[in-house]
């Protein structure tokens, strides 16, 4: 199982086979709406969602699902089912503390878009527009990020004999093959051999900086200096990166391309295509990966003896192959009896780092029950589908369906990934424990290739059918919430249609424009801009749909108030560890003694929150935004009856209104 | 006074509270027992329920069948369908500048 993978064209053809399949999808959504209201049959899909899509589409996986997910259980074991379980309730407060009111307030108010139904239901064009702005600055960015994904699979998808990693963080430089073979073909200033063969010992070494890849390509040719070579070598790992801009520009034209002729439906369509190529996924690495590892519990058994007993219990601690930095008294050597592929069993070294971060400590994993759960209630593009549901019958049925569907995802993946530790014990890059199981598993099977082509494209399909979600989101709140609100109120429908298009190919374009060269930390910008979603849109929904004696300044508030408390706590994060670095300076003790030492909890990464009083930045934005959005209703002026009555009573408003 | 709720908002509030109150449940059961049984001294031996180490399977496992079980019965039992109406043709008119009405028929409107 510890093979390289090479999943030749396997992957590549599978890649292809869904954006078949997607245009296909986009060109039926086009003949369903193109006998309807514009706005509302591309927008909207005319109200008419199914339970199947409502559910499999609405709060479900994103290509983080594939991606990040399964790292995180292979690196820290089984805290990360923990860390997880707000899904058992996602299904339930998904569909049930907004849906309904949602679905009706929508059809009440004529509401197509998230801002239009804050904005009909306070009567006040502040809060649409405050909804608007709220929703293109996280959407834009989370938007962008996917972009990068989907560019980084169609990468990592091409033939080649380089491993395959599932990960949206991608290095900025790697030296791979291609940039050996650049450094052989140059003529001045020329490279001596000794050089060169030093350096075929360090392919794939990556970095994220120009230094750092020399540094590591130093480490692993210690007997040759490279400095004298520097900028060639930095030049030819970041040259080799035509994959991804091929990559990026064909993933953007697809997905623009059938999101733009099908509009929401094909976008809705994808979606649930892809939800279902997912679980078949995944059922098959279980039902592979498992017996291979010997059962649930031998497959634990086996992790635990080749990491630590940690990794079976709480809070968890990462496991991996030990760095420069990890203490003696943490690395570990391991050696543990395991069955080789052809029945015989043979003792497996392995050396291993135990990090001292406790992963999930109580209040972590109180936080991350609210962020699963919260995240799927205020996420606005999750909001649009819930208004675009056909009836309540719809609602209530796509309850059990994602109950269900949730059930064959979160816990098979983590039972695959225990599994896939037992079976490859040292991987240096966790993320590539999916395609290695993948690989590893299938190809003896009749149809193998397939199979992983399969399983492996799953999450480019998820990338896909989420971009296509918030694409047309911040299409429509350009087109439907800026221009027709602000610029071309009485505009006609084929001036609608084309600005609408225009909108998404330059959304489309300026994707593409900002992920040419990305913003490093993309990642933590997703975390970043859902937790602060969650925060702006759950209390302000909440208001909305159940207490009439809200206000437009209280819910405007509640929006504001939460969106800048998780800013504010994510900004404090920065500045804490900028504290901690280098030499002392007097602002970054008096930053230390106000903020406190890293707290050593939750993923090491560079871009985590400052996590006050021990839990994520969540919690308090939800409480403020609560508080506030509470307080503000209460001093100022009540809403008039009338109009409360219409948003609240049974009675249908009058068509004549206005 | 307000009128009273229409039957689709007084049944949609009963089901949140009920979904949050199955939340919170589902959040105390599941955090305490994880931390009561399973974080604890690792020197201590593993101990296994169908394949899962016992406080998975009591912390997560369970109570993640009982809410897919309440999830099967709010679909099926609990959640009442509501007639949500004709769709508005456009949306409604949109009035910047509502007047404040007086307190009387504000406290109307809690």
């Amino acid at each position: 199982m510890n093979e390289a993978v090479s999943t030749g064209y396997s992957v590549i053809g599978a890649l292809a086979a869904f954006i078949a399949a997607s245009a296909y999808l986009g060109y039926l959504a086009e003949k369903r709406i193109e006998k309807s209201e514009f706005l509302q049959g591309y927008f909207l899909g005319n109200r008419g969602l199914g339970a199947w899509a409502l559910a499999l589409t609405a709060t479900v996986q994103s290509g983080g699902t594939f991606m990040g997910f399964p790292s995180l259980v292979y690196a820290h074991g089984w805290i990360v089912l923990v860390w997880i379980s707000g899904y058992m309730v996602v299904p339930l407060s998904g569909f049930t503390i907004l849906a309904k009111r949602f679905a009706f307030l929508s059809r009440r108010t004529g509401a197509i878009t998230v801002p239009d139904l804050f904005r009909e239901r306070f009567a006040h064009s502040g809060v649409g527009l405050a909804a608007s702005l709220m929703i293109l600055f996280f959407m834009t960015v989370m938007m962008v990020a996917q972009f990068k994904a989907g560019a980084t699979i169609m990468k990592l998808a091409w033939p080649s004999s380089e491993p395959m990693r599932l990960t949206e963080e991608q290095a900025d430089f790697e030296f791979n093959k291609d940039a050996l073979r650049k450094l052989k073909d140059q003529k001045e200033p020329k490279i001596p051999a000794e050089v060169l063969t030093g350096l075929e010992t360090a392919l794939g070494t990556t970095a994220s900086t120009k230094r750092e890849l020399l540094d590591s390509l130093q480490k692993a040719v210690p007997a040759t200096p490279l400095k004298p070579y520097a900028a060639s070598i930095q030049s030819a790992s970041r040259g080799s990166d035509w994959k991804y801009l091929v990559g990026l520009v064909v993933f953007t034209v697809v997905v623009v391309g059938y999101t733009l002729v099908g509009g929401f439906l094909a976008g809705v369509w994808t979606d649930l295509f892809q939800s279902i190529m997912m679980v078949i996924g995944v059922m098959i690495l279980l039902f592979l990966a498992v017996p291979r590892a010997g059962g649930l519990e031998q497959a634990t058994r086996t992790a635990v003896a080749f990491t630590g007993p940690e990794y079976a219990l709480g809070p968890g601690h990462q496991f991996r192959p030990p760095g420069e930095k990890d203490k003696p008294e943490n690395v570990f050597d391991r050696t543990v009896p395991v069955k080789s592929a052809s029945g015989e069993t043979v003792d497996e070294t392995v050396r291993i780092a135990r990090s001292e971060r406790a992963y999930l400590p109580i209040g972590m994993a109180v936080s991350f029950f609210f962020v699963w759960v919260f995240s799927g209630v205020g996420s606005p593009a999750g909001m649009v589908r819930v208004m675009a549901s056909e009836n309540t019958e719809v609602i209530r049925k796509s309850i059990f369906m994602l109950s269900i569907y949730n059930c064959l995802i979160y816990i098979p993946l983590v039972c695959i990934c225990i599994a896939g530790r037992a079976l490859i014990p040292a991987l240096e890059k966790t993320d590539e424990i999916i395609p290695r199981l993948a690989v590893g598993l299938t190809q003896h099977l009749p149809g193998g290739s397939l199979l992983t082509g399969l399983v492996l494209a799953a999450p480019f399909g998820a990338v896909m059918a989420t971009v296509s979600c918030y694409l047309l989101v911040i299409a429509s709140g350009l087109v439907k919430d800026i221009y027709l609100r602000f610029l071309r109120p009485r505009a006609a429908e084929s001036e609608i249609r084309y600005v609408t298009y225009t909108a998404m190919i330059g959304v489309g374009i300026l994707a593409i424009v900002a992920n040419i060269d990305p913003p490093k930390f993309l990642q933590a910008l997703v975390v970043f801009s859902g937790t602060g979603g969650a925060c702006t849109f759950v209390v302000p929904a909440i208001m909305a749909c159940y207490w009439r004696r809200a206000t437009a300044l209280g819910t405007i508030s509640a929006m504001l108030s939460g969106g800048l408390t998780v800013s504010t706590l994510y900004a404090l994060g920065t500045v804490q560890r900028l504290a901690m670095k280098g030499p002392p300076e007097s602002w970054k003790e008096t930053a230390i003694s106000i903020l406190g030492p890293d707290r050593m909890i939750g993923l090491d990464d560079p871009t985590a929150p400052y996590f006050l009083c021990g839990v994520d930045p969540i919690l308090w934005g939800l409480g403020v935004s609560l508080v506030v959005g509470l307080v503000v209703s209460v001093v100022t002026s009540p809403p008039p009856r009338e109009h409360v009555e219409r948003m609240f009573g049974d009675a249908l408003p009058s068509t004549s209104v206005g | 006074m307000s009128s009273p709720p229409s039957t689709l908002v007084a049944s949609a509030r009963r089901e949140a509270l009920l979904c949050g109150l199955i939340f919170v449940c589902a959040i105390t059961y599941t955090i305490s027992t994880c931390v009561r049984m399973g974080y604890r001294d690792p020197s201590a031996p593993l101990e296994f329920v169908m394949g899962f180490p016992d406080w998975i399977f009591y912390g997560v496992i369970c109570p993640w069948a009982v809410c897919t079980v309440i999830a099967a019965l709010f679909s099926f039992v609990i959640m009442q369908d509501h007639d949500l109406g004709e769709a508005a043709e456009v949306p409604l008119p949109t009035e910047d500048a509502i007047l404040p009405i007086d307190d009387a028929d504000g406290e109307a409107a809690r």
